[in-house]
């Protein structure tokens, strides 16, 4: 009865959830596209990392989401700053870092300058192989640098002006030449480093498993393996910087359960029967610190963690009760209990696991599946230190969770 | 937004407390009890108290304590201060002039059911 009251508390817990529509969505920022017939469309753009920021641009407005090749628009560009146009590189967006009479687009580790009504000259360098004095030398081809200086040859004030192939030298230095041309210009925002947050909350079950080994003749009425499912919450907080890495997040968090095993021994004897009952609880908290990484599918993704948790064991006990049932006239129980271990509260664990998420309106919804492994958290107590065990936990967690 | 962080904060604390079903303690036919303490003083008088941590299946027919000086459960060799003041799982009875001054005492929370006498292990005292 109990189990069928926890299911449908589930269900209802992420069927409110569901019906919620007002939550920010967080892969996208405001941004724009500027379209083939010069058109400016605002929507939103998805957050992308550098490479990909290149190839193609993943477009939400009130007519859904459009996925462009350079090929497609002429541009897209973010409102707090980055923006990208075509027809400077070979189907390819190019970042525009200076936008005036004379512009400055970067392409990876390759720029391109382009003055009003000209073709864009491409400014790399390469490492080339030269012989000199009958010996091969390697050295970089510095041709970009003659290049730019016929592009600004008007201007006698960039003449003695020393530069280099980077983003900052060469803003620095196509803004000097507007300047000194008494051209306009428009030095762009450089595209935002922001970091993704996600706050995920759930429910599920964990069994827990607890194995007792090499146990001293003292401990010969403790079971060697106890198994116990509870109910766990979880809390999951996700940090991601998708403007580097797309796939890869950090998460941390907690989990909580509060798991008890037992175990009884009988032993008949002639004059007395005798009963050990076993009782291990404790509250147990734990706080991963994991790396994720995730495949995206068309509405799916799949995603595997690993990392470490550090976990605290919580109002701990690990008692045996004996009762000695004496057989004679007098009907006698003698009832004892003994503290037969105690916890290590401080304990670390190795854990990993899988994940599938998928969008439910603004929100996704996850199933997980998280396994760990963690030894030595029980302990003899103080007044038995010459007695001796091993223990360890596995266990095995499954979590439906929301993320927003 | 409001609504969804009423609903999940009045969630979590039913799912939790509903769902929490720790492990009952194993069920005997005999209640499980603990000595817990001695209070008081020679003047006021001492109070024993004990607790009864698991009922059992059989009904408690008496319950109190059993003083001893000695150290083993021995029937004839000491006393039974029997209780009728309960609260939920914890029980006490009072003594005035029983001790004497100087002796060590063996105090077992007691109770009798149906075909048996139950002693709890013994907290050891000094008067």
């Amino acid at each position: 009865m109990k189990n069928v009251f926890c299911f449908l508390l589930f269900i209802a817990f992420f069927a409110g959830f569901s019906t919620q529509t007002s939550l920010a969505q967080v892969e996208f920022r405001d941004g724009f596209i500027i379209k083939a017939n010069n058109d400016t469309i605002r929507g939103q753009v998805l957050q992308r990392s550098l490479k990909n920021r290149y190839e193609s641009c993943t477009f939400k407005s009130s007519e859904g989401v459009t996925v462009y090749l350079p090929t497609e628009i002429r541009g897209y560009g973010y409102s707090n700053g980055g923006s990208f146009i075509t027809g400077v590189a070979d189907n390819a967006f190019v970042q525009v870092l200076v936008d005036g009479h004379l512009s400055l687009y970067e392409y990876g580790t390759v720029f391109y300058v382009r003055k009003e009504g000209a073709v864009a000259q491409i400014l790399e360098s390469k490492r080339v192989e030269v012989v000199r004095e009958g010996r091969l030398i390697i050295q970089k081809d510095e041709a970009w640098k003659a290049r730019l200086a016929v592009i600004m040859n008007d201007c006698e004030a960039m003449l003695m002006r020393n530069y280099e192939l980077k983003r900052k030298s060469l803003t620095e230095t196509v803004v000097a030449y507007n300047e000194c041309a008494g051209k306009t210009f428009t030095k762009e925002e450089n595209v935002k480093l922001w970091v993704n947050v996600n706050l995920g909350l759930g429910v599920g079950y964990t069994n827990t498993s607890m194995g007792l080994k090499n146990l001293d003749a003292q401990y010969r009425y403790l079971d060697t393996d106890y198994k116990e499912s509870d109910p766990t919450l979880f809390f999951d907080l996700g940090f991601s910087l998708p403007g580097l890495a797309e796939k890869l997040s950090i998460h941390t968090g907690f989990s909580y359960s509060k798991p008890s095993f037992s175990s009884t021994e009988m032993v008949n004897g002639s004059l007395v029967d005798a009963y050990y009952d076993n009782y291990v609880n404790y509250d147990f908290l734990s706080i991963p610190l994991l790396l994720q990484y995730a495949i995206p599918f068309d509405h799916t993704t799949l995603a595997f963690d690993a990392g470490v948790s550090f976990d605290n064991y919580m109002n701990s006990s690990a008692v045996l009760q004996t009762a000695r049932v004496f057989k004679n006239a007098s009907n006698r129980i003698e009832l004892s209990n003994n503290e037969f271990a105690v916890f290590d509260e401080k304990q670390a664990s190795y854990l990993a696991g899988v994940r599938v998420r998928r969008k439910v309106g603004y929100f996704s919804a996850e199933v997980g599946i998280r396994y760990t492994i963690q030894s030595g958290q029980l302990v003899p107590p103080v007044f038995l230190e010459s007695a001796n065990f091993e223990s360890s936990v596995k266990r095995l967690s499954l979590s439906l969770n929301l993320i927003w | 937004m409001k609504k969804l962080l009423i609903f999940l904060i009045l969630s979590l604390p039913v799912i939790f407390v509903g769902c929490d079903d720790p492990k009952p303690i194993l069920v005997r036919e005999w209640p499980h009890l603990e000595t817990i303490e001695v209070t008081g003083n020679s003047t006021s008088g001492f109070t024993l108290h004990a607790a009864i941590t698991s009922e059992g299946n059989s009904e408690i027919i008496r319950y109190g304590f059993f003083i001893s000086r000695s150290r083993t459960l021995t029937i004839g060799n000491g006393d039974f201060v029997f209780s009728d003041n309960r609260a939920n799982n914890e029980f006490s009875a009072q003594i005035t002039d029983y001790l004497v001054s100087g002796e060590k005492y063996y105090l077992r929370a007691y109770a009798e059911i149906q075909d048996h006498n139950v002693y709890a292990e013994a907290l050891e005292f000094e008067y």
